[in-house]
């Protein structure tokens, strides 16, 4: 994470900390799904929260930028 | 900024403490809390408008928000962690509506000048190692050697036109004046 504000800017619109579906595996027991406590405890919370925040927005621009082309 | 365009040393003692917003503790602590705010402030069609027009004046987005920030901060909103948290967040909700309205925009991410300058620079020590590749002749030039001084045919055809020194005069002779 980046204190600069471009460079932390670039980061979260490469949007690589959006977590994929995980494959569960049914048929074996040996391979369990990573627990997500491990995953959250990597990040710290203002991290998490900058992430969770941008997508929103970007959520949110996206409505917005639907809404104005949509044509009745 | 010049030299002297900044406070003068101590000048901070001047005023009573805690006098300035900025000196107390900021109103919000919660960077979520901060990011509402912000967006509360933006949602309307003033703000809006005034964002439109700086953008359309050449402002860029990056200095836009800056600004947004750091007079919240100077008002005793929040404190400048909190706009290092909220800024990138800020940027994008601008752009967002910058988008939506259809705006032509410069984000001021990418410095274009500093770029250009790069460039310039990296073809410039390009050409100078090719120049310094395509030198013909590299003998050492002796300065003192007349024979290897070019004069130039002009400047030979003008000494050879100059007319003749005249008679040789004692140094008491008086100059002959001609017939009165």
């Amino acid at each position: 994470m980046s204190l600069d504000y471009v460079k932390r800017l670039k980061e979260l619109r490469r949007l690589d900390y959006i977590e994929k579906p995980m494959e569960v595996n049914d048929k074996s027991l040996v391979k369990k799904p990573k627990d997500k406590k491990e995953k959250d405890a990597e990040k710290n919370p203002m991290q998490s929260f900058q992430e969770k925040a941008f997508l929103q927005i970007m959520l949110s621009n996206d409505r917005l930028k639907r809404g104005q082309d949509d044509t009745v | 900024m010049t030299q002297f365009d900044r406070p003068v040393p101590g000048s901070s003692l001047t005023t009573p403490p805690k006098a300035q917003a900025y000196e107390r503790p900021p109103e919000i602590t919660n960077p979520k809390e901060a990011l509402e705010r912000h967006l509360d402030n933006l949602d309307n069609r003033d703000a809006i408008e005034d964002i439109l027009f700086f953008t359309q004046s050449g402002m860029d987005v990056k200095s836009l928000n800056e600004g947004l920030l750091r007079s919240a901060v100077a008002t005793g909103l929040h404190s400048i962690d909190i706009s290092l948290i909220i800024a990138p967040l800020l940027h994008e909700y601008l752009v967002g509506r910058l988008d939506a309205l259809g705006a032509d925009y410069n984000e001021g991410i990418d410095n274009l000048k500093a770029k250009e300058a790069l460039r310039f620079n990296r073809n410039l020590s390009i050409a100078k190692r090719f120049t310094d590749n395509i030198k013909p002749n590299r003998e050492p030039i002796d300065e003192m050697d007349l024979e290897k001084t070019d004069t130039p045919t002009e400047l030979m055809e003008t000494v050879e036109e100059t007319p003749p020194p005249a008679k040789e005069m004692g140094l008491m002779q008086r100059p002959d004046r001609g017939v009165m």
